[in-house]
């Protein structure tokens, strides 16, 4: 017999809810390690189960459903439980779960967050013996990390110029007829910040990586084009906006008959207008060259905590909805540009997919450390810091540099060529 | 907007996902990891409350008991939430050491902190405030906030309680009714039952504080308790998003009901209403109902409770107390006048008897100085000299027990000074004659 710490009637009672709370979680726990235990053998084949979060729009979800219903009826031992969510939390979510050690086997994104995952550990890359020549290059540099490749791309993402039929022929070979159809009543609306700006790069013959990576020192092409930029804001026939979407509703209304925008525009467009009316074209080249847009992936990525079964599965699942007959036919359901280049495309029958594969050529990859959210509002601040003047651009360029890149600016301002930020005026 | 799958496929899903999660050897090592150091917790605090008494025992005695009681209450309540952080601290470097994550194990150290606090409070609160009055706190408010919270936060990371909450239960007109509104709506319900219940335990503190009338204190801190319920009840019913037509048709669904089913207890409800706010009837009143007498307990919106002088609960139902004769001793005073009746012998001196009645009277600490006791000699009995003591008190509850102990007193008084109390006398004329000669030996006489 013990003697009760407190005397009768003084405190606390005993906590009976503590021993059902220790029992459930007990009995949870066992089931998984015997989940696990009898999961963990050979698999007879594809078998299994695997989770997998995407974000798509209802329309495509039907699609993506179809496409996993057909992997299951190939490979009937396997179920994907396939989860949609919101665009905007689809990432954050991921993030907080996977670090955990939750989250889904697939989940399909942008090779924007591919950095920080990677960083994170959260997700995994693909064994060495997988195969990716039938991937476009750029797709796959665009979730390639210290040479290891990080998912599978299934969709790529650039810009193009859209262009309104019942306002205008046809696109515009360059700036400088831009310039002159824009002189009159006709409008266009070039999206301005670091990724919707970043093809005017290009168009005046820079490049703004240098070799091993770098950010390159010598951005007089860039310079270029923020002071076309800045020279053009004031013409009544450009509207140059950080709000994309008031530019597609502008151009979407009619006011605009150039819009510069990705592969998200088309299904809008093609719910509101007639076909015939949709024009894409190539982006307008300058004095130094073709456009250069931001190419970026939508890839499927594979969850570090995933079981080596739920990898194997998960892998296959993802090479399944990569593979030529899957990606060509998402192509024709959902309008996405094919990352799988032995996807055939029949110029006629799909013009505006045509156009984005060949602008998908001059299209620039960065590495996917600078296409982190802070290094993307780092790099908009450097339009938004020129066109209203408070700085030139090569003080814009040099802040930004400073900012992302703080190793390179240190010795490059020892060359003299960005000088540092207590010497900037 | 997402499509939403049907209830079953749902679930279902739901189902799978916690499957898939389960199946996995990172999240496992973790989990089991978690528990083992709960368990383990658990075990070492028990091991060391029983090492505790043992010393205790050894060392009997005032000075064996080296910390103040509340200190001690405070260190069982937080002994298991230390021990709990402390393995889990101590579990994280483990599992980087061998190269495993342990994220989910960091991740469980801010939830141990959150049992810790509440711990804290919860021991805090026994220390220094007594059992009975700390143990609804505890069992209504803080353990299932501290629930709530946990489960909430553990069960959101492996399945999609938004997307559970979407589930569309039945519908109204053009409103349909969903998981998540119920869950709000009862939420909503929880949260004001419980304001309800600490602005009414509050105020009644307070207010017994400044005021002795514990009946109109009660009746403000039920007022002011269903006046947050009734604001309780409208919150939820707007967060279930009801259109005029859809409580139009609830209205009407109901009335139905309450027409044939509910009648009698909303009869109550209303009576009990009109008890508050009429004040006919208040807590500690002492009243008779139906043959019951005894003090009302309790009153609320049903029923009240009546506790008799055996100290048995009776329930009454509100309606009784306006459609039937209420005798209520205290309805303005507690004042109650009791008389006595008794007789004594023809030889008895009137006015001695007088005086030992007041005398015996004013001896008894619960009869009323003011208004005096007085005597009253009701006139010549058949047998006796009838009096009755008229004297008041302030209990009435106590009624019987005073009457009780009066006559004790008096019977031994009127003892004491030689008085006697006569039983009744009948004088009996036979016309026959009286044969004496069977009287002797017992037996009655022939005819």
């Amino acid at each position: 017999m013990t003697e009760s710490p407190s005397p009768p009637g003084t405190g606390a009672p005993k906590k009976p809810w503590l021993a059902w709370a220790a029992g459930a979680a007990a009995l949870l726990l066992l089931t998984g390690w015997w989940i696990a235990a009898t999961g963990q053998g050979p698999a007879a084949g594809v078998s299994g189960r695997v989770l997998l979060w995407h974000a798509w729009s209802e329309t495509d979800t039907a699609v993506l459903n179809q496409a996993l219903a057909q992997y299951e009826q190939i490979h009937p031992g396997a179920h994907i439980v396939a989860v949609r969510l919101s665009p905007d939390e689809i990432g954050s979510r991921f993030a907080e779960a996977a670090s955990l050690g939750l989250g889904p086997d697939l989940i399909i994104s942008s090779s924007r967050a591919a950095a920080g995952w990677a960083a994170g550990d959260l997700i995994q890359p693909i064994p060495a013996d997988i195969l990716t020549l039938q991937f476009y290059r750029p797709a796959v540099d665009s979730i390639t990390l210290d040479g290891e490749i990080y998912g599978l791309p299934l969709s790529m993402q650039t810009q193009v110029l859209y262009f309104n039929r019942s306002l205008v022929d046809g696109g515009t070979a360059n700036l400088e007829a831009l310039e002159n159809q824009v002189a009159g009543e006709l409008s266009a609306g070039l999206p301005i910040g670091f990724e919707g700006g970043f093809w005017g790069i290009g168009a005046f013959g820079g490049r703004f990586m240098a070799e091993e990576g770098r950010i390159n020192p010598e951005q007089l092409a860039f310079s270029a084009w923020l002071l076309w930029l800045q020279k053009n804001q004031i013409n009544p026939g450009f509207a140059l906006s950080r709000d994309q979407s008031a530019l597609q509703e502008l151009f979407i209304e009619g006011l605009l008959g150039y819009l510069v925008d990705g592969p998200e525009l088309f299904p809008r467009l093609l719910a509101t207008w007639p076909r015939e009316q949709i024009g894409v074209a190539l982006l307008p080249g300058g004095p130094g060259g073709a456009a250069s847009p931001l190419l970026t992936t939508e890839a499927i990525f594979f969850n570090r905590s995933s079981s080596s079964r739920q990898f194997e599965l998960a892998l296959d699942v993802a090479r399944f909805l990569t593979n030529v007959e899957q990606n060509a036919s998402t192509m024709r359901k959902t309008s996405r540009i094919p990352a799988n280049r032995r996807v055939l495309i029949n110029q006629r029958l799909f013009p505006e997919i045509s156009t984005f594969i060949l602008q998908s050529r001059t299209a620039v990859v960065l590495p996917p450390d600078l296409m982190t959210p802070a290094v993307l509002t780092a790099g908009g601040n450097i339009y938004t810091s020129v066109l209203s003047g408070i700085s030139d651009p090569a003080e814009a360029l040099c802040a930004f540099r400073r900012q992302v890149r703080p190793d390179e600016v240190s010795a490059a301002g020892q060359n003299g060529d960005c000088p540092p930020a207590n010497q900037t005026p | 907007m997402n499509e939403i799958p049907s209830p079953s496929n749902l679930i279902w899903q739901q189902i799978e996902t916690l499957v898939i999660l389960l199946e996995r050897p990172r999240l496992i090592n973790q989990l089991l990891a978690i528990t083992a150091v709960f368990v383990l917790s658990w075990v070492a605090r028990w091991a060391i409350n029983r090492l505790r008494a043992r010393l205790r025992r050894r060392a009997s005695g005032p000075g064996g008991r080296w910390l103040p009681q509340p200190l001690r209450i405070i260190i069982d309540q937080i002994l298991f939430s230390i021990l709990f952080i402390l393995g889990l601290v101590a579990a994280v470097p483990a599992f980087e050491g061998l190269g495993l994550p342990a994220r989910l194990i960091e991740g469980a150290i801010p939830f141990a902190f959150v049992i810790l606090g509440y711990e804290i409070l919860v021991g805090i609160l026994y220390a220094y405030g007594s059992r009975a009055a700390v143990r609804p706190y505890h069992y209504r408010v803080l353990l299932p906030l501290l629930i709530w919270f946990v489960f909430s936060r553990i069960v959101d990371n492996f399945i999609d309680l938004s997307l559970l909450g979407q589930i569309q239960v039945t519908s109204f007109g053009e409103d349909s009714l969903t998981v998540g509104q119920i869950f709000y709506a009862a939420l909503i319900l929880y949260i004001s039952i419980v304001a309800s219940w600490i602005v009414q335990d509050v105020l009644t503190r307070i207010l017994l504080q400044r005021t002795s009338d514990s009946a109109r204190t009660h009746s403000i801190a039920t007022v002011m308790g269903y006046l947050i319920i009734s604001i309780g009840i409208f919150t939820a019913a707007r967060s279930f998003g009801l259109s005029a037509a859809s409580l139009a048709f609830i209205g009407g669904g109901l009335s139905v009901g309450i027409g044939f089913g509910l009648q009698q207890i909303v009869a109550n409800f209303l009576s009990g209403i009109v008890l508050l706010f009429e004040q006919s009837l208040r807590p500690g009143d002492v009243i008779e109902v139906n043959g019951i007498l005894g003090r009302v307990e309790r009153l609320s919106i049903r029923s009240a409770v009546v506790r008799t002088n055996d100290n048995i609960d009776i329930v009454v139902p509100n309606q009784q107390f306006l459609t039937s004769n209420v005798t209520t001793y205290t309805r303005e005073d507690s004042l109650v006048r009791i008389n006595l009746d008794l007789g004594v012998s023809y030889e008895s001196d009137p006015q001695l008897v007088r005086d030992i009645l007041l005398h015996t009277a004013r001896q008894h600490g619960k009869v009323e100085k003011d208004p005096a006791p007085y005597v009253f000699f009701n006139g010549f009995g058949e047998s006796s000299l009838d009096f009755r003591l008229s004297f008041w008190i302030r209990q009435p509850r106590e009624l019987f027990k005073i009457r009780s102990d009066l006559y004790f007193m008096i019977w031994k008084a009127l003892e004491t000074a030689g008085i006697e109390i006569p039983f009744p006398q009948r004088d009996l004329h036979l016309r026959s004659g009286w044969d004496s000669s069977g009287v002797d030996r017992g037996q009655v006489p022939a005819e």
